[in-house]
Order: structure tokens, then sequence, then C-alpha cells
């Protein structure tokens, strides 16, 4: 199947002047976890919106190869606000999904709905946020769609749910499905993400595997003096943190760390989604 | 869909039916009274206070009252039903999006189903409940008294029906464009107020009075000149421009 | 169950999956001959995605290690005693830079061995 939701060129400025997304590309291929992790307010919410058709947006995007409106039958999406009807119950709210969905699977959204301790018959509008939580989940899992779209779905779920939730995505995974997951959440991330992208400030500073950042990169902490002695030409460096009596590096060249790791005093260290992520983010702004 | 959108509208369309009813009740109720009231109103007419003659109006209009068919035009299609359709219109409409704007429910179907569905499911289903109301309560007036007893023709019934159906359309494909645009419930509400209470103050200007369109829906006409043509045409034309409108805003709007 | 997977650890899937696969050979779990897990139900096994399995299996066969046979799956081409010189091979390359580093510092040989046998005894 291939590319299943191109991003080429976004771009989103609100009517009161925030540029909330300034050009950016994102490439969902497909039966993978997908993450765009980043800090509040990077412009995740507005990418997936532009993606999702929400709002008016500059630049191209195709899901499945055409316009989003010719494959919504396709899409279950769990938005950040997870309102539902707050006057049906679990069960009501099943029939309308039944009549409404050719791809909903009744059974499925009971046995989820037991999975996650609903009450079936009660109303809507007496739920808990994690009640809520777990109720729209349940009803977009239950439709058998080929790309789910997730924005922080594990809001006011208790640590339980939460890996409750990551396991039935990675079981869509295994079946084949397509999953884009948005979160500010690393641990999360760290545990269902197969390709993660990074966003900050409506930028995309990162797009890449998972595994790779694991495998590819490598943090050096060098104190400023020596910095200054050797003469490190920290431009070189796929991102630099300045902080008070030690520069962090982050490198991908392993030549780079392999002629530093002589350095007594150089700390060469493996790295995390968390370092890595906040290397990116702090160094954004040296960078940039 | 559709039924879920009729579980939305049924809790206040139920009320208000009710509502109407008892009004319908009442109103065939006092027949009987209003005819002796008025007959003895008309006898001592000369010796009623002033101010009391200008409130009740002429003679001739309250010997006309004692026909069974005017009193059902005047009292149920022109005053009890008939002013409160515009208002019904505002109850049925204000909230069929704007709801789901404020709560944030409508992404749930705006991801799934493509636009055009769900404004068409939408408008369909409030256009159809309002209606049949208004269909059902225009006509159980001319029921009920025929059943009671009382001389009512169908010939005045048909007319002030569609003046009816065509002006609650109207209404609601107007209040609907406030609710389409608002992101909370309270703003469709106060415009729509302002509208119910503006329009018929334009009557006083003289040039701009044909812009009301109560008196139509109130079939003050309909027993002396029969169905206004021209208006109903022209109000319905109005009424498909504000449904295209209402359409074109929708898909165009950011959520 | 074929063997446990760390999401946190600083090892990457794809090097614990081939990890898991040259373990699964010394433990005899694994012949040669035998065809390893299907994708699907290492996937499945595991949890992980099944193109993360794809691409360590794809790694072993350039290794040497498996070939892959239309209508059958990935086949173990190497014996326990080849493997376990790969193993080794690849403990060399995950400590030389540490070790080299130790050895820069100014340490003996002997320091180093005595920390591993500690670390043996334990």
């Amino acid at each position: 199947m291939g590319e299943v939701i191109s991003v080429k060129n976004l771009r989103k400025t609100y009517s009161n002047g925030v540029e909330a997304v300034k050009g950016i590309n994102l490439s969902v291929q497909n039966q993978l976890v997908h993450a765009l992790l980043g800090p509040n307010g990077a412009g995740k919410t507005s990418t997936m919106k532009s993606i999702l058709g929400f709002i008016k947006f500059e630049g191209d995007i195709k899901v499945f190869g055409k316009n989003i409106d010719e494959v919504r039958n396709r899409i279950s999406f769990v938005p950040e606000e997870k309102n539902f009807y707050t006057h049906l119950t679990p069960k009501k709210s099943i029939k309308m999904c039944k009549r409404l969905f050719k791809n909903f699977n009744e059974e499925e959204a009971f046995k989820l709905l037991k999975y996650f301790d609903i009450p079936i018959n009660k109303k809507i509008g007496s739920f808990s946020n994690g009640m809520k939580t777990s109720l729209y989940i349940s009803l977009s899992l239950a439709q058998e769609a080929d790309l789910y779209i997730f924005d922080e779905p594990t809001t006011g779920l208790d640590p339980i749910k939460r890996s409750d939730l990551l396991e039935l995505i990675r079981q869509k995974i295994i079946d084949g499905k397509t999953v884009l997951y948005s979160s500010h959440i690393i641990p999360e991330v760290e545990k269902i993400a197969d390709y993660i992208s990074i966003m900050y400030k409506g930028r995309i500073i990162y797009s890449g595997f998972r595994d790779d950042i694991k495998e590819k990169f490598k943090l050096l902490y060098v104190p400023t003096e020596i910095s200054h002695k050797i003469g490190i030409d920290t431009k070189n460096f796929f991102a630099k943190l300045i902080e008070d009596e030690v520069i962090v590096l982050l490198s991908n060249d392993h030549k780079q760390w392999e002629s530093l790791s002589n350095h007594e005093d150089i700390e060469i260290k493996d790295v995390d989604l968390e370092e890595f992520f906040n290397t990116l983010i702090r160094g954004y702004n040296d960078v940039f | 869909m559709f039924f879920k959108e009729l579980n939305d509208i049924k809790m206040r369309s139920i009320v208000i039916l009710l509502l109407l009813l008892v009004s319908l009740a009442v109103t065939i109720a006092l027949r009987p009274y209003t005819e002796t009231m008025f007959s003895q109103m008309i006898s001592e007419f000369e010796k009623l206070p002033k101010f009391m003659k200008k409130i009740i109006g002429s003679p001739e209009q309250l010997t006309r009252l004692k026909d069974d068919e005017y009193y059902l035009i005047s009292q149920w299609h022109g005053k009890n039903l008939g002013q409160f359709l515009p208002l019904l219109s505002l109850l049925i409409a204000f909230p069929i999006f704007a709801k789901e704007n404020e709560k944030k429910t409508i992404y749930f179907l705006l991801a799934r189903k493509k636009r055009k569905f769900v404004f068409w499911v939408k408008f369909l289903t409030g256009l159809f409940v309002l209606l049949i109301m208004t269909g059902g309560l225009s006509t159980m007036g001319f029921v009920l008294m025929k059943i009671l007893g009382y001389s009512v023709s169908l010939v005045h019934l048909l007319p002030c029906l569609i003046s009816e159906m065509v002006g609650v359309t109207f209404f609601f494909s107007l209040f609907l464009l406030f609710s389409i645009i608002s992101n909370d419930q309270v703003k469709p509400v106060i415009a729509g107020i302002v509208i119910l209470i503006g329009l018929p103050l334009l009557s006083l200007i003289k040039s701009v009075s044909f812009l009301n369109p109560y008196p139509y829906i109130l079939c003050v006409n309909v027993l002396d000149k029969g169905i206004d043509w021209p208006y109903t045409i022209v109000l319905a034309s109005v009424s498909l421009l504000l449904i295209v409108s209402d359409y074109l805003v929708f898909k165009n709007r950011e959520f | 169950m074929w063997f446990k997977i760390d999401l946190y650890s600083s090892l990457s899937l794809n090097e614990q999956i081939k990890m898991g696969i040259k373990e699964s050979i010394l433990k005899g779990k694994l012949r040669e001959g035998d065809t390893l897990p299907s994708i699907r139900e290492l996937a499945s096994s595991l949890r992980v995605n099944p193109n993360t399995i794809v691409r360590a299996y794809k790694d072993l066969e350039t290794e040497g290690i498996v070939i892959a046979k239309q209508g059958i799956g990935y086949m173990v081409l190497k014996g326990k005693a080849e493997i376990r010189r790969i193993v080794l091979k690849d403990l060399e390359k995950k400590f030389s830079e540490e070790i080299f580093r130790f050895k820069k510092i100014g340490f003996k040989l002997d320091e180093i061995l005595e920390v591993i046998k500690n670390i043996w005894e334990k």
C-alpha cells in the first residue's frame, strides 16, 4: 500500500495571525504507528485538523492517494476533546454507530466497552473524563478502519487503561492497519511508536524510525573549556545544546564520536528518546 | 444518524407540542363563551370606555367573531398558534449545529462522513419535525372544531396551511444559519430573538413593511383574499436561497 | 514464547530481535534447517510491529545466519558452533569502545579481567 498520508509543504496561519504550522512535510507509511511528538502548542493538532479537512490550509495533503473526503469511510479519529452525545448511553451509541458506519463491528464494540469497564446503560453525560475517553476509544477502535488517527488519546486514563490502549493499538498494526498518534508524553511514544516526527514551534525538526534513534545517535557531553581547547566545530553536529558548564552534542556520525572518545573528560552516552527530544527542543533555539 | 438527530430534537419538540396542545384546547374550549361575551359587547359597545373601544376594534369585527370559521382563523391560526410559529422555528433550529459546535461532538461526524451528508441529515430532520408539528397542529384546530360540531370548512384551511409551512421553512432556514455560524448555543438564540422582535417592527415603516412575513403566516387575509401566491413564491425562493447559503457556509466553515 | 523484548532498553528492537533469534539457536530452540517463527506469529508474540520483524530477519539473512525460502519462510543456515562464534564477535564489537577507553585511561588488562570475574561469580 505504501504511503497512507502524504503531507507536502503544509502551512497554517490562523485568522488571528498565529502561524501554527510553518511548512512541514509528513509521510505516514502503511502498517506502522507514526507518532507526532511535541510539546503543547507545537502545531500537532493543527496538522491533524488539516489532514482531516477540518480547517483550511496551504499545501498538499493526500490520504490513500486521494482527497480525504473520498476516503472518510476508511478513517477513524479520536480528537483531543473526547466529548460524545451526553443524552445517549453506550448501548445506544453502538446502535447509532452501527447504522452510520458500514465498517462498524458491534460485537467488538461491546467487547471493548467491557474491557474498559464502561457501564453500557448509563447516560454519557454522567461519565468522568476517563470514562469518556474509554468510550470514545472503544467506539473508534470498533470501526474496522484502515487508518486510525489519535490526538492525545490517553487523557484521563489510569496507567492500566493507558497500557491496555497501547496494546490495542499495537494489535491494529499487527492486523495490517496504520496509526497516526499525536502526543506530548514521551514514555508513551517510546512504547508505541515505530516512526517518530518531532514537531516544535510549527516545524518538524526530526523524522525517523524510533530504532534509528537508539542505533545511530550518541550524546556527547563536552565541558565548555575543553570544547574551546580542542576546537570542536559544533555546527557539524546534528544538534547542540549549550548549558552552563557543558555543551551537549547530538551526533549521528560515528566518526565524530570515535575521534572524541579518547578524551577522558568527554562523556559519550547512548540516547534514549527523552534525552534526544530534550536536546533537540532546547537546543533548537541555539540553532535557529 | 437520522435517528440520533431525531433523538436530539425529541425533548424540546415534545415539550413545545404539549404546550401548544394545551393552547389549542383552551382556544377551542373558550369558543362558546366568546360567542356570548362578544354578543354582549356588541350590544353595549357604545357604553364601553374609550380605551376598550380602541382595543376591541369595530363592532363589525366583533360580529365576525360569531362566525366559527373566522374564530378558528383569527384565534388559532392568527394568534395562539400563528404567533408562536416563528418562535417554534427558532427553538427547533438553534441547537441543531450550535450544540455540536459548542460541545465539540461535531468532530465525530465530520471525520467520518462528508460535510454534504452531515448537513443534509441535520437540516432535513429538523425541517421534517418542524413541518410535521406545524402541519399537525394547524390541521388539529380544524379537526377538533369540526368534531365538536362547529361550522368550519376545509376551503380556508389549505391556504392557511401552505402559508404556515412556507413561513416556518423561511424562519427555520434563517435561524439555522445562526446555528451553523455560532460556536455556542446562546448567540443563535439572541440573534433569533432580535429577528423575531425586529421583523414585526418593520411594519411600522410603510416602505419596508412587506419584509415582515408575520401577516402572511398569521393568515390575516386568507378569509377575504385566499392565498397570497406572489408572496408565497417570493418567500419560498428566499427560503431556498437561505438553504443554499446554509449549506455553503457549513461546507466552508473551519472547525 | 520465544523471548522477551524490553521497549525501554538502550538496545533497539531490531538488535534485540536478532539477539533473541541467535540465543534461541544457542539454547537449542532452533536448529540448523529449522524455520524461524513466521513474521506474524513473532510480531504477535512479542507485540511489535511486523515490519520490525521483517527488518530483523532481513539483517539476519545479510549476516548469513538464515536464508529466505519461497513459500517456507526463513530457514536457519548455521549450527550452534557457528552462531557461538558470531555472538562472540558481536560481543567483541559491543565492548571494544568501552574497553579501549579504559585502556587509554591507563587500566591494565588484569584489572579489567578481575572486574569480569567478579561479575561472573555473582
